[in-house]
């Protein structure tokens, strides 16, 4: 229990570590990538410095465009797990050390894999001291320089030598300096001339320009270093390698090469050569030299004035701008290759952090306007409830309730104490009247909607819209029509937790949609279904048109669609009448595929005994929310406004609905609606529901898997009415 | 005198390999066997010639380990570049 709620809040958490490892904690804010394609910085707390650990405030960052490119939009090979901190060269000053560590000293200057962060706690042995003289932009390329650097070893570089580097990236730049400060004769090779231009090479060949390939025809180097990441970049080299000579792998492939025969190597009798950073400790004593000593020959080069990095990345940015710029893709623009991020006011940056908040937003805007009089169709049980939720608000006045049944029509008009009828034209005749509100049996809605529509009377109908998708059709025209507005009332979908779960995935918390799940329960007993011993009207196909699914998983399927977007284009469903002797089901099972692939299950029954609620998960690639009828639950790779990132967190989202709230606010909204008179949306709740329910039923008749054709429908009356 | 292992068939291929390795005889079926099994900068000789394709695997193994192919002739080729210390 403790456990658990240490884990939910994580500043308890990392206290409660802090104090067990008698270590200090460490609070940074940092740049996190999500899920593909996804970033956001965030507040961090990490243990202090350990054992041969250093603390570090970050000074300057630099970015490898290339790299971080592939990881963020998770390219093949890139082999990535989200979330993760973009790894980055920097340069920092040490504020802690641990225990241990004997060659750093608080406040000395040093160089390293950094990311993107305001700090950072690294070992004390992956670390570079940065000598007097060099300038901390330089110091920022240090890491990636060691990186490029063994490119240089792979390939046995030495004085005199004639190379080739395919890609100007920050790396192929790095590797280009390099190699001309030991006195190779390096050949530049990019995509465009612009990157040329940029680094004021004369002598290069642009791949984009014409008469490259001529150029390139008489050109051949006994080294070629690949440093493009271009999966197709090796068969270039290979025609640019002289005999006997060596291609060198510095840049990780993001794609695989096809039909690369060795034969064609084997010809020129060619050496390839892999060099990557990770093999650094492992250098065998021929190439010899571990990171501190590249670090300080790189940075020695520098001082007696034949290497300068400044050339290497050709944007400056200061942080507080770095969390835009990189969510906006900076690393798209080819212009760039590399960027360094100034830290030095990364105080502004975690107070911006801080402050951010997540609050949950009303969905809809509590109307201010007239109450428009309205009439109850139909006095059943609901009625009552939906009276409730009228006059809780005052966006409507309920002026006159009717029933074929007069005792019910009598009753209810008693209780609210309003005029009642048993004829429905005279509810339609009286122009008071502007909106009217059919809860009857399923079966009249259509023709009571149309009826009303040619009085000029604004339409409210109690889930489902009609039986038919056909029937919602012929309503959605009258409607239009005669210019008045028809929604379905479905209120659920703006109760406190569902607009707080759309407030999350609208903020990106969840990252791409990718599934969900619902179980909708009820127990109906032998009573809901049968009156007087005989099968009531919602027990009988003809007037009720289907069982569970038309009555209340419409629910869940419109709640799913308001909080998530999710567009159900295909469903295949297993139904059944398992528990009363009825004529719709009473049990069924479906399964779904979204537009964007999406996939989802929706199961349920009404005879459910104990009443087993409502649950529904929806997940993506960066979280998921679990929703029950009493509380929330999310989790998410990101932080969420004061929601930390990596955490479960729990809303007790009951305690927070007030009575009739989510109907109250529907009934809001329709009067917004009726004022703007949108017909926009064609009551897109209703018809997709109806579209939904349609392919279900077709699913099991048919034993196949349906498309849902509501769009193309919707469309066509769409464009009937333009 | 270098670590050299000399793989004939595939039978030789220890599951690690390190030092020299000599292919004489290399097949397609072979080489990820070979690379899978190298360990970093582990230098292969291939000779002859080698019939594989260089495939995703093959290029990420070579990359990652810092792996060294070179493609010779023949032994004789492959015991010069040995004895002069470079095969650049």
């Amino acid at each position: 229990m403790l456990s658990r709620f240490l884990q939910q809040t994580p500043f308890l958490y990392i206290l409660a570590r802090a104090i067990y490892y008698r270590r200090k904690i460490s609070r940074r804010v940092r740049l996190l990538c999500y899920a593909k394609g996804q970033s956001i910085f965030e507040s961090h707390f990490d243990l202090g410095p350990g054992f041969g650990e250093v603390e570090i405030e970050t000074l300057r960052t630099t970015m490898n465009t290339g790299t971080e490119r592939a990881l963020f939009y998770a390219l093949e090979n890139s082999k990535v797990e989200f979330p993760y901190e973009p790894s980055a060269s920097g340069v920092g000053k040490i504020v802690r050390v641990g225990k241990g560590v004997q060659n750093f000293k608080i406040n000395e200057i040093v160089a390293g894999p950094l990311t993107h962060s305001s700090g950072r706690i690294l070992r004390a042995d992956q670390l570079v001291k940065v000598k007097m003289g060099i300038s901390l932009d330089e110091a920022a390329h240090l890491h990636l320089a060691i990186i490029a650097i063994q490119g240089i070893r792979m390939g046995r570089i030495s004085e005199g030598d004639k190379i080739i580097c395919l890609g100007q990236g920050v790396i192929g730049r790095l590797a280009t300096l390099i190699a001309r400060s030991i006195g190779a004769h390096v050949i530049c090779v990019a995509q465009s001339k612009a990157k040329l231009q940029l680094f004021e090479e004369t002598e290069g060949v642009a791949l984009q320009e014409p008469g490259s390939e001529e150029k390139l025809a008489h050109t051949q180097a006994s080294v070629v270093i690949d440093a493009t990441g271009n999966p197709s970049a090796i068969s270039l080299a290979a025609r640019l390698v002289q005999k006997r000579g060596r291609i060198v792998l510095l840049g990780s492939n993001r794609g695989k090469t096809k039909d690369l025969q060795l034969s064609d190597f084997t010809e020129k009798q060619i050496s390839i050569a892999g060099a990557h950073i990770r093999n650094i400790q492992a250098m065998p004593t021929v190439l010899g030299h571990n990171y501190q000593e590249e670090g300080s020959w790189i940075q020695d080069q520098i001082l007696r004035g034949m290497l300068s990095l400044k050339s290497a990345s050709n944007l400056q940015v200061k942080c507080a701008d770095f969390a835009e710029l990189y969510q906006n893709r900076l690393f798209e623009n080819a212009d760039i290759t590399g960027v360094t991020i100034d830290w030095s006011q990364s105080a502004e940056l975690k107070r911006k952090v801080a402050a951010a908040k997540f609050t949950v937003k009303t969905p809809v805007n509590v109307s201010a306007l007239r109450p428009l009089k309205m009439a109850l169709i139909g006095c059943g049980d609901i009625a009552s409830v939906n009276a409730e939720a009228i006059r809780s608000g005052n966006a409507f006045e309920i002026a006159a309730v009717m029933d074929s049944d007069l005792v019910r029509a009598k009753r209810l008009g008693a209780q609210l104490n309003v005029p009642f009828t048993t004829q429905y034209d005279e509810i339609l005749s009286d122009p008071k009247i502007d909106v009217v509100f059919i809860a009857t049996p399923h079966s009249l809605h259509e023709s009571l909607a149309l009826k009303a529509a040619q009085a000029k009377k604004h339409i409210l109908v109690e889930k489902p819209l009609a039986i038919h998708y056909s029937e919602g059709v012929s309503m959605i025209q009258a409607a239009r029509e005669n210019g008045v507005v028809l929604r379905t009332f479905f209120p659920f979908a703006y109760e406190y937790q569902k607009t707080f779960a759309k407030n999350l995935i609208d903020e990106g918390a969840l990252g791409p949609l990718r599934g969900f799940s619902m179980e909708y329960h009820r127990d109906r007993s032998r009573a809901y279904w049968f009156q007087n011993g005989q099968l009531s009207w919602r027990g009988r196909k003809d007037i009720a048109g289907g069982g569970f699914l038309l009555m209340y998983l419409v629910h869940a399927l419109d709640s799913l669609r308001h909080i998530s977007g999710i567009q159900i284009s295909e469903v295949h469903s297993i139904y059944d009448t398992l528990s009363h002797p009825i004529e719709v089901e009473d049990t069924i099972a479906m399964i779904f595929k979204g537009t964007k692939g999406e996939i989802g299950s929706l199961s349920g029954g009404s005879a459910v005994r104990g009443q087993g609620g409502s649950h529904l998960r929806i997940w993506g690639e960066a979280g998921q929310i679990l929703m029950n009828d009493q509380h929330l639950r999310f989790y998410s790779n990101r932080p969420v406004g004061q929601f930390h990132a990596q955490h479960w967190h729990e809303i007790k989202t009951a305690r927070k609905e007030p009575r009739s709230g989510a109907r109250k606010l529907f009934l809001d909204d329709f009067r917004n609606r009726i004022e703007k008179l949108d017909f926009a949306s064609l009551d897109e709740s209703g018809m997709v529901s109806l579209g939904l329910v349609e392919a279900a039923y077709n699913s099991q008749k048919q034993g196949t898997r349906e498309k849902v054709q509501r769009m193309v429908a919707l469309a066509e009356s769409e464009k009937a009415h333009a | 005198m270098p670590n050299i292992s000399i793989i004939e068939k595939r039978e030789d291929i220890a599951p690690s390999l390190s030092g020299t390795v000599v292919i004489t005889n290399a097949q397609e079926a072979w080489l990820d066997q070979v690379l899978d099994a190298a360990t970093p900068f582990t230098k292969i000789f291939f000779v002859g010639t080698c019939s594989a394709s260089l495939d995703l695997d093959l290029y990420w193994s070579i990359h990652y380990k810092n792996l060294e192919l070179s493609f010779v002739a023949s032994i004789a080729e492959a015991t010069n570049a040995l004895s002069s210390g470079t095969a650049k």
